[in-house]
């Protein structure tokens, strides 16, 4: 008996050493006394971790269509950090553009989302080292075109996905065209419906789908450049905090343990040598010691544990003069953007856009509008046959004044644009489509008013010419008019949801970037706070131009 | 394909109850502040009236679309309230980016309401009925916007099922049948708009 016993206290013994091995000195462990964010977290009972759903299999909507979860290998890492905690989790779904917003505004604790680890990025929020992953970029097009190499896609219209690290780079110094969108699906999209010839994204994304999916006549038509770490973020501030410190160590565990090469394997993506590397320096003991251990005075990670590679530098500090520099100190109105060229030719060309889709929405939904006026008037006084030939045009009205014009948008650009380049015919590109959506949109609601307009006039003149009767009919739903006008301009930033990069767009891109969230969108206000005043004004001077003293009548 | 869009009828009615949600508290709570900026202007108080001016046109001059990411981008997403962390809903702030509009919009109309009232014209008030049902209308359309600052509605539930499939036949049809719940609310208040109508030619 005392010989068993003496047995199982020697099995004891050995389960303890073996369960206090060297690397489990890495394990993550949360403070006692938690304070700051991570004292948040515990407190609210669930951590909010911001993943991407258009990037698989890092995140997606779960391919089995009995749950609409996101899933992949950063939702499974950010499950890691919730059970760690003994937290429930709650994963929100963020984009290129907004990820950096999200997690410094406090609405996500965390962002796990395929960010590459750029010099500008560290300004913006507190990147976690050791890095977690890497890539580059690519560019996945039509190989019938003949265009290879960087060089050859110089001037060439190019998808791009909005707040990539890589953007910037490749327009200035490449010479791309880009082509913005706002998610990965609407760029690839875009590209397969010919409104680019290659769409520049990332090589892991590309290695999923061409394993997942082989499209015929497209493929990777230049060599990876602009090699970056991804990084897991928490909001600036919060790096050098317990709960900064946190993640890293789960990540530097995660390093340990082959964690990321585990998910690899489940996700059936190939194991990569970037990960290996790290695995292989974060599993080393030396004197029984993890070699990857916290310097306890600097509370610093050895510098071989972290990823050497020179963050790719996206952009150059911005000189400002005195007085904006004054401003920027006293009143926190930032006019950095205005001092970067690139930025302030983006700018310039944003609202050239935004000024010349809101000229055509005016135009076209007045022409339309008259158009449409003039046939239904006179449709009215047709009998039978009028009635017949009022039913379209009333349809029409019913589905262009009820349909949201977002929707659309949506429909002509990607749905019907889809049918039509799979049938090889040309395209509208975001311009035009948005020209024939706000002009049929607003076209409709000044059809109504002057075909009502037209038959109050016919009463007044029964034996009148219906042209003759039109500019009477025009002064008499004018206020309606400039009405319509000026909603059609308010509703002109849509035109962003299908990669028009007009004043609202570009604005988000700037934010995103970095750029003072408060001085840029305060500006906007601004700016179309006068661009409708600017509009009123002009319609007012239009009035009195062409009917001196029509005020005075009505 | 049909079969899926039946399939997901449930999670796209749920969306689409959310627009109805968004839509109608940035009504109330706008009809509620605009009405009680149209009655300061009604009632011209010296001290104030530069100011109710300025509120009103900036109500009225600022797209909807633009307040979307205003907010979304200035607005906290959790206040702490005492002990407890209450979460500001992406939805409220779309709604609140939506009130903003009807606050210019429920200012004039209550001014020329009571304008109205006043010089003893009849059917001011049903006037003011007739222009909110029809603003409604207008707000419903607008919500379909919420999905761009990331708005759990219908439109944003359309493209998570056209995640999986985005083969354009299909995208065109999931888009059309979301367009028709739009449409089909937009008859009805159509019809309510007519019956109103109606009803005031056959009192007056």
């Amino acid at each position: 008996m005392s010989r068993f016993v003496l047995l199982l206290l020697l099995v004891i013994a050995w389960a303890g050493f073996a369960a206090a091995q060297p690397l489990d000195a890495l394990r993550a462990v949360a403070p006692e006394n938690p304070d700051g964010r991570l004292a948040h977290i515990l407190k609210r009972g669930t951590l909010i971790v911001g993943v991407k759903a258009d990037y698989p299999p890092w995140g997606m909507v779960n391919p089995d269509p009995d749950s609409d979860a996101i899933v992949g290998i950063e939702p499974d890492l950010a499950r890691d950090i919730a059970d760690r905690l003994g937290v429930g989790l709650q994963l929100e779904v963020v984009s290129a553009q907004n990820r950096i917003g999200r997690v410094n505004d406090g609405s996500v604790d965390l962002i796990i989302a395929t960010m590459g680890d750029t010099e500008v990025r560290r300004h913006q929020a507190d990147l976690i080292q050791p890095n977690y992953y890497s890539s580059g970029v690519v560019v996945y097009g039509r190989t019938d075109l003949g265009l290879s190499g960087w060089e050859a896609l110089r001037d060439a219209p190019v998808c791009l996905t909005q707040g990539a690290y890589f953007n910037r780079t490749l327009e200035r110094d490449f010479g791309l065209k880009g082509q913005y969108f706002p998610g990965n699906r609407e760029a690839r999209l875009a590209l397969k419906y010919g409104r680019c010839v290659g769409w520049a994204f990332d090589d892991t994304a590309l290695a999923q789908l061409v394993h997942t999916e082989h499209e015929p006549g497209f493929g990777v038509i230049v060599p990876t450049i602009l090699d970056v770490p991804w990084a897991v973020a928490v909001a600036s501030g919060e790096g050098d905090g317990q709960w900064g410190r946190f993640v890293a160590d789960m990540v530097g565990e995660w390093h340990a343990t082959g964690r990321i090469l585990e998910l690899q394997r489940k996700w059936w993506v190939g194991e990569t040598e970037f990960l290996r590397d790290l695995h292989k320096t974060w599993s080393r003991v030396e004197n029984g010691m993890p070699f990857c251990t916290r310097d306890p005075h600097t509370g610093r990670f050895p510098a071989d544990c972290l990823f050497e590679m020179e963050p790719v530098a996206t952009g150059a500090p911005v000189d400002l003069p005195e007085w904006a520099a004054a401003l920027r100190e006293r009143a926190g109105i930032d006019l950095r953007v205005l001092y970067d060229a690139y930025d302030r030719a983006r700018l310039v060309r944003g609202l050239g856009l935004t000024l010349a889709l809101g000229s055509v929405a005016i135009l076209g939904g007045l022409a339309v509008g008259i158009g449409f006026g003039l046939i239904d008037a006179r449709a009215r006084r047709m009998g039978p046959i009028g009635q017949v030939v009022r039913l379209p045009l009333r349809g029409f009205i019913v589905l262009a004044r009820m349909t949201p014009p977002i929707l659309q948008l949506y429909i002509v650009f990607f749905a019907l644009g889809g049918l039509m380049a799979n049938a090889g015919i040309v395209t509208p590109g975001s311009f035009v489509t948005a020209g024939i959506i706000l002009s049929s949109y607003a076209g409709a609601t000044n059809a109504v008013l002057l075909s009502h307009a037209l038959e109050h006039e016919r009463l007044r003149a029964p034996d009148a010419e219906l042209l003759a009767l039109l500019p009477e009919a025009i002064r008499r739903c004018f206020d309606g008019l400039v009405a319509t006008c000026v909603n059609i301009i308010k509703a002109a930033g849509m035109a962003s949801a299908i990669a028009l990069t007009e004043l609202v767009s570009t604005v988000n891109l700037l934010v995103a970037e970095g750029g003072d969230k408060g001085t840029l969108m305060n500006g906007l206000l601004v700016f179309y706070f006068v661009f409708v005043l600017c509009v009123i004004w002009l319609f007012r001077l239009a009035r009195n131009r062409l009917a001196p003293g029509g005020e005075a009548r009505r | 394909m049909i079969e899926i869009l039946i399939e997901r009828t449930p999670f796209l009615a749920g969306g689409f109850a959310r627009n109805l949600l968004i839509s109608a508290v940035s009504m109330g709570l706008g009809t509620l502040v605009g009405a009680a900026l149209g009655l300061l202007r009604f009632r011209r108080f010296r001290a104030t009236l530069r100011a109710e001016h300025v509120l009103t046109n900036v109500c009225r001059n600022v797209p909807s679309f633009v307040l979307l990411y205003y907010m979304a981008f200035m607005l906290p997403s959790e206040i702490e309230i005492g002990d407890s962390i209450v979460a500001v809903p992406v939805w409220l702030k779309a709604a609140l980016a939506l009130t903003l509009p009807v606050v210019g919009f429920a200012s004039d109309q209550t001014l020329g309401y009571l304008q109205q009232r006043e010089t003893g014209t009849a059917g001011a008030g049903e006037t003011f009925v007739i222009a909110w049902i029809q603003y409604f209308l207008i707000i419903i359309m607008a919500s379909a916007t919420a999905s761009v600052i990331g708005v759990d509605e219908i439109v944003g539930r359309a493209n998570l099922i056209l995640a999986r499939d985005d083969s354009p036949v299909f995208m065109l049809a999931t888009y059309l049948y979301v367009s028709a719940w739009f449409i089909l609310v937009g008859l009805a208040i159509s019809g309510l708009m007519l019956w109103l109508f109606r009803r005031r030619a056959a009192g007056a």
